[in-house]
């Protein structure tokens, strides 16, 4: 009977939660009129990290739903047959499959973890997580654009990152055998244990749209949580830790692409944008650093980071980090070296 | 049957965080607000995404519905979800409701100067085409030009990638007055730096904020706006440093109007376009809080 009463009471305050958000919907300007104490850094910060929200809102959604469609709709030995036996291949595979799901890290995590759990090899997805927010079609022209004059910064960011993937994709494949997935209540749905069966049977009850939407509800919440606290980290370095400051921490030749990996990673803009971002940094930094900005931050940053913990075990969320720092450099090292030529 | 009772609670609550995530959406839409936050280009997208959250949302009211009825059902023993369990949910879902309250209770302000000085201030144009202009000076001819055309490519070299700014400069060269409007912002003061000598001595009018560095000098100010490329994440301001007799009168993030002469000056031991102030007018902030990057056709801009 306690319980009931508790329920009850959740409803009458979750009722209350609803009118309210009505009576804001219809008459907007109220909350202008409460006099919020002016503090313009923590406007600042609101401004930056809505729009953070905002602006992920859409890829996350696509990632959850795509998620969810493969997950009711599409067959593990489906997944399995269509990736190829030969590693080399399924990492050429892997870039592809980046290209054909132009949405940056956000979106992408949720859909490989969908697709690991239905059998596709664990290097596979790793690949497709590291190239695919860097080879997709959108970041192709917004590099393009910010580096006009500099055409052959989009080829190297888009042949380093292939190259970075390849790397990683391929010591992922010889060395990383056990299941990496972190444990979650979604991981057991799709897996063969008894989750499978009590979750079918309720699929079996409606209708297959439904189920879509409901892996996408939670799929939402269970991914949309690590983006929640990644935007609040990010809004809040951005609107505190000024930038010139920053800059004059790192200058020397091998201190500035170290410098770049981690000022990548504390900034976590997305791969859409970053290229601009990097562009105003042209008279600062050199031409080398810069690429393993572009070519660093997409692949791992704060809230990308946060995303892989909750799809991966915490031990491989290292390796990946540290494959990924000492890859990049020595790749960003050797293009600077070869390619640009200083 | 405990998984039953807290399903039940998640479906309800988190019902309510979507159809406030599609609440503030349509809020910010419907007010003309999400300028604020989002460039143009990508908030279509954010209105789909209202629209899809919104669908969610009411599956997830049904869901909860329908764990109700099973619940009436059946002979119910819930049990409370454990307390650890319920601090980490508390934690998850304050995280989804922060924007929400941030977002209702907070007014929706463009971000000026505090943030510029956040970002550091970009006093020139983009480097990297500055760079190529410098290796290769050999003017671009691709069709037979008039005499007086001639002339003109001479005073803006271009390669391929500089093109479009050198076209630009030509037709900003001809003007008696030219005038920084809000489309091509960047675009039009791009050209101006990247053939500044060409420039100098000639008239502009713009519009922005006032936005100082302690080490600048008393009649000397930035005027400014910030530019977005997606998100207000991304912003970066952009400005041209004015000099005037009456800088001293104008204060921070104060919007100007600005009519005055093209120049040069030393700022940081970098060497940066400037402008004399001829006319310096105070007036109301722009309605569109940033500056975008131009996509149309260059052949657009400057006429």
């Amino acid at each position: 009977m306690d319980s009931y009463k508790s329920l009850k009471k959740l409803h009458i305050g979750l009722l209350f939660i609803f009118g309210f958000m009505i009576v804001v919907a219809w008459k907007s300007g109220l909350f202008a009129i409460l006099n919020v104490p002016e503090n313009i850094a923590l406007q600042s910060f609101k401004t930056m990290f809505i729009s953070i929200v905002l602006e992920s809102i859409p890829f996350i959604l696509i990632g959850v739903v795509v998620s969810s469609i493969l997950q009711i709709f599409v067959s593990e030995k489906w997944i399995q047959k269509l990736v190829p036996k030969n590693p080399l291949l399924g990492i050429i595979y892997a870039c592809v499959l980046g290209i054909l799901f132009p949405v940056c890290e956000c979106g992408l995590i949720p859909i490989m973890r969908r697709l690991i759990t239905k059998g596709m090899p664990l290097y596979v997805a790793v690949v497709s997580i590291l190239v695919g927010p860097i080879v997709n079609p959108v970041v192709y022209v917004a590099t393009f654009s910010a580096f006009r004059g500099r055409p052959e910064m989009l080829y190297a960011r888009m042949g380093l990152a292939i190259a970075v993937g390849t790397v990683i994709g391929l010591i992922v494949y010889f060395f990383v055998h056990q299941n990496q997935l972190r444990n979650s209540k979604l991981t057991l749905y799709a897996g063969t244990n008894e989750g499978t069966t009590e979750h079918e049977q309720q699929h079996r009850k409606g209708n297959k749209i439904f189920a879509v939407l409901e892996h996408s509800g939670s799929e939402f919440f269970e991914m949309g949580k690590y983006l929640m606290l990644g935007s609040v980290i990010t809004a809040a370095i951005q609107t505190f830790v000024p930038r010139a400051e920053l800059v004059e921490i790192g200058q020397g030749p091998m201190v500035s692409h170290i410098f770049m990996m981690g000022f990548a990673y504390i900034l976590s803009i997305c791969s859409t944008s970053d290229a601009f971002v990097a562009a105003s940094f042209v008279n600062s930094f050199s031409v080398g650093s810069l690429l393993t900005f572009l070519v660093f931050g997409p692949m791992l940053d704060f809230k990308s980071t946060l995303m892989l913990l909750s799809v991966f075990k915490t031990r491989f969320v290292l390796l990946l980090g540290c494959l990924i720092i000492t890859v990049v450099l020595v790749g960003s090292l050797i293009v600077e070296r070869f390619y640009f030529g200083y | 049957m405990e998984k039953e009772h807290s399903n039940k609670a998640h479906y309800w609550i988190r019902a309510v965080i979507l159809l406030g995530f599609t609440f503030y959406i349509t809020h910010l839409v419907s007010t003309g607000n999400i300028i604020y936050y989002i460039a143009p280009r990508m908030t279509p997208y954010v209105k789909y995404a209202s629209i899809l959250l919104f669908g969610i949302a009411i599956f997830q009211v049904y869901l909860a519905l329908q764990s109700n009825r099973e619940e009436n059902e059946e002979s119910c023993d819930c049990v409370h979800i454990p307390s650890r369990s319920l601090i980490v949910n508390i934690g998850t879902y304050s995280l989804f409701i922060l924007p929400l309250v941030m977002g209702f209770m907070m007014p929706d302000t463009a971000m000026g100067s505090s943030v510029a000085s956040i970002k550091g201030m970009n006093l020139s144009a983009d480097q990297s085409l500055l760079q190529t202009l410098s290796t290769s000076k050999t003017p671009k001819t691709s069709a037979p030009l008039s005499e007086e055309d001639t002339e003109l490519t001479k005073l803006f070299p271009s390669d391929e990638y500089t093109e479009d700014y050198a076209l630009l400069g030509m037709r900003l060269y001809k003007k008696e007055m030219i005038t920084i409007e809000e489309e091509g912002y960047m675009e039009l003061l791009t050209s101006i730096d990247l053939y500044i000598e060409n420039f100098i001595g000639k008239k502009i009018k713009m519009t922005g904020f006032v936005y100082r560095e302690d080490d600048m000098l008393s009649n000397q100010f930035v005027i400014s706006r910030l530019t977005m490329q997606c998100c207000s994440a991304d912003t970066a301001p952009y400005g041209i440093m004015v000099e005037s007799v009456d800088a001293t009168n104008f204060a921070e993030d104060t919007w100007v109007e600005l009519t005055g002469t093209i120049g040069q000056t030393t700022y940081n031991s970098n060497e940066i376009m400037k402008i004399d102030a001829i006319s310096l007018t105070p007036t109301d902030a722009s309605a569109t809080p940033y500056i975008y990057p131009y996509f149309d056709d260059f052949n657009q801009l400057g006429n």
